[in-house]
């Protein structure tokens, strides 16, 4: 069974004539890395929001981990299951001191004083911020401020991490320190990770690529299958990487190459084995 | 004319106090009218710190900084009149939008230099053809627009001053690629249509590579690198020791030629990497 299921769902934000979320079908699994692209405005947030029953759904359904995010008695489990992370790092840290800042969603969830110690210590290790752990926030890099604010979610030990556009904000080494550490989260702790993102390079790693088109879902697959839709990612007004548009302009002319190789060494051998054939 | 000309700019952030820290150390550069210049760094580099001096935002705790000749720090008259010369468009501009209407927003600052209405009317509809707002969005609230609208009509508010220099810092952070090469396109058709200068701040190696004539790359406080594009990315180990990214058509070209595809020639834009691959196919095909 899916960990998160959207059944149909429809949303108009309240004095909005057109729908953000026009009949939206989307399972994912447990444990899996999706990330979701689309043009400003496509209704990514909208679709991250009512993944944690910040907005619910005016038609349609959407459960999370068995739950029914419409009953209203049942909102904060799913709150507990699914930790948010938001674009600007400044608006989300509460404390003055690292690990008070982590510790606020614990504390509020009446989790014992021991524990909390525990849980803060060890989602500081998993971001790598541990040394700053006595660090005052605001004298940190965005890179850094942001995974203290993912620290913060993972003490409240969610399923499921939610971040819309993370790195929007962030400088080339921020932005790698943050994925990298959503990435290892994933992978080494099984944690359902949905990544919101402009940054078509962020989602090469994903197991799944959703893209978003003016509120409906147009394409879910893995992201060789979706870059390779060059006509279709154009059309969407997305980038593909690099890799990805370099093999498809040889293949306009005259090459039959494979246009799945997205990482460079894959894609470099391909081509290299194609000139040695000639 | 605005041609900048700084002269061994220092500038030392909280002085004398525990948390002291040289932000700029011995920068000297002349920009000619009508450069388009890109300038790269780490955060913490000192680029920010520097285009703050540029319209005498910030004041140097030594040295000097000239435009059109004249020492922008001389007095209250020059400091002031450098900001209406020297137009900068911060981060994430759209969240310094206010007024009730997109005209008024754009209107403001011609509005501030006491213009006539005829010659502030003027310049907005000129500043908002450059930038590409749409003149149906006038009478409308800034707030309510898209993100790539209310950029782009911070953009405007700025060209509205005519400056000779246009300086932007990181303007496509945050849109979508589509808005990323709109503002580009926009910008590239302001220098060209306008003869300003324009220095655009940016960490995006591609965008840079592609638009700028010439790259200065700050590290700790200091131009550690000024050039062409051809000549700042044919060193991208230099580039790497100073956590700069390269551009993806330069690091695609590496690893081709580790893979032992010959590509000759300097490679920073994705039309440079294709005509390299073909020209290695055609070699190969004799």
């Amino acid at each position: 069974m899916s960990i998160i299921s959207f059944k149909q769902v429809h949303y108009t934000y309240p004095g909005d004539e057109l729908e953000s979320l026009c009949g939206v079908d989307l399972e994912i699994e447990q444990g899996e890395f999706v990330a979701v692209l689309g043009h400003n405005g496509s209704g990514k947030s909208t679709l991250a929001k009512h993944m944690n029953a910040i907005l619910v759904p005016d038609e349609g359904k959407v459960v999370v981990d068995g739950i029914d995010s419409s009953e209203e008695d049942d909102v904060y489990q799913i709150r507990r299951r699914v930790g948010m992370v938001f674009q600007n790092p400044d608006n989300q840290i509460v404390a003055n001191v690292v690990e008070d800042d982590v510790a606020f969603a614990p504390e509020n969830l009446g989790v014992p004083s021991a524990e909390i110690r525990e849980r803060v210590d060890a989602a500081l290790k998993q971001v790598g911020m541990y040394e700053y752990r006595t660090h005052a926030p605001h004298l940190l890099s965005g890179g850094q401020k942001q995974r203290v604010a993912i620290a913060g979610v993972i003490a409240m030990q969610p399923k499921i991490i939610v971040l819309d556009e993370p790195t929007a904000m962030l400088d080339p080494q921020g932005r790698e320190e943050v994925l990298s550490t959503v990435t290892k989260l994933c992978r080494e702790k099984g944690m359902t990770v949905v990544l919101i993102t402009h940054h078509m390079d962020e989602c090469v790693g994903a197991d799944k690529l959703v893209i978003m088109s003016n509120g409906y879902i147009k394409a879910v697959g893995t992201p060789a299958e979706i870059f390779s839709d060059v006509e279709m990612m154009a059309r969407e007004g997305l980038a593909v990487p690099e890799t990805t548009k370099l093999l498809y302009e040889l293949n306009g002319l005259g090459f039959s190459l494979p246009l799945g190789e997205l990482d460079e060494e894959s894609c470099a051998a391909a081509i290299a084995a194609a000139i040695k054939k000639e | 004319m605005s041609e900048i000309r700084v002269e061994k700019l220092r500038h030392v952030y909280s002085a004398g106090t525990p948390f002291e820290k040289v932000a700029i150390e011995d920068v000297s550069l002349t920009i000619p009218q009508g450069q388009f210049v890109g300038i790269i760094g780490h955060t913490g580099s000192g680029k920010s710190t520097f285009i703050q001096h540029l319209n005498a935002l910030l004041q140097p705790t030594s040295g000097k900084v000239f435009v059109g000749g004249r020492d922008i720090n001389e007095n209250k008259f020059s400091r002031r009149d450098v900001k209406w010369q020297v137009g900068i468009v911060f981060q994430y501009p759209e969240y310094q939008l206010f007024e009730e209407t997109v005209y008024r927003d754009i209107a403001f600052g011609p509005r501030n230099m006491k213009l006539s209405e005829e010659e502030i009317d003027a310049r907005v509809r000129e500043a908002a053809k450059f930038a590409q707002v749409d003149e149906e969005l006038f009478e409308r609230s800034p707030l309510e627009l898209s993100g790539g609208q209310k950029r782009r009509i911070a953009i405007a508010g700025v060209i509205a001053l005519r400056p000779g220099v246009l300086i932007l810092d990181e303007p496509t952070a945050g849109l979508d690629p589509a808005g990323c090469r709109q503002i580009l396109d926009n910008i590239s058709e302001y220098h060209r249509r306008s003869g300003s200068t324009v220095i655009i701040v940016s960490h995006n190696m591609d965008d840079t590579a592609r638009i700028a004539e010439r790259i200065v790359a700050f590290d700790h406080g200091r131009i550690a690198m000024d050039g062409t594009p051809e000549e700042i990315f044919s060193e991208p180990e230099r580039l790497e020791s100073m956590g700069l990214d390269v551009p993806r058509a330069t690091s695609l070209a590496m690893a081709l030629k580790a893979a032992g595809v010959p590509l000759d020639g300097s490679i920073y834009t994705h039309g440079q990497l294709l005509s390299a691959v073909l020209r290695a196919k055609e070699a190969r095909g004799c």
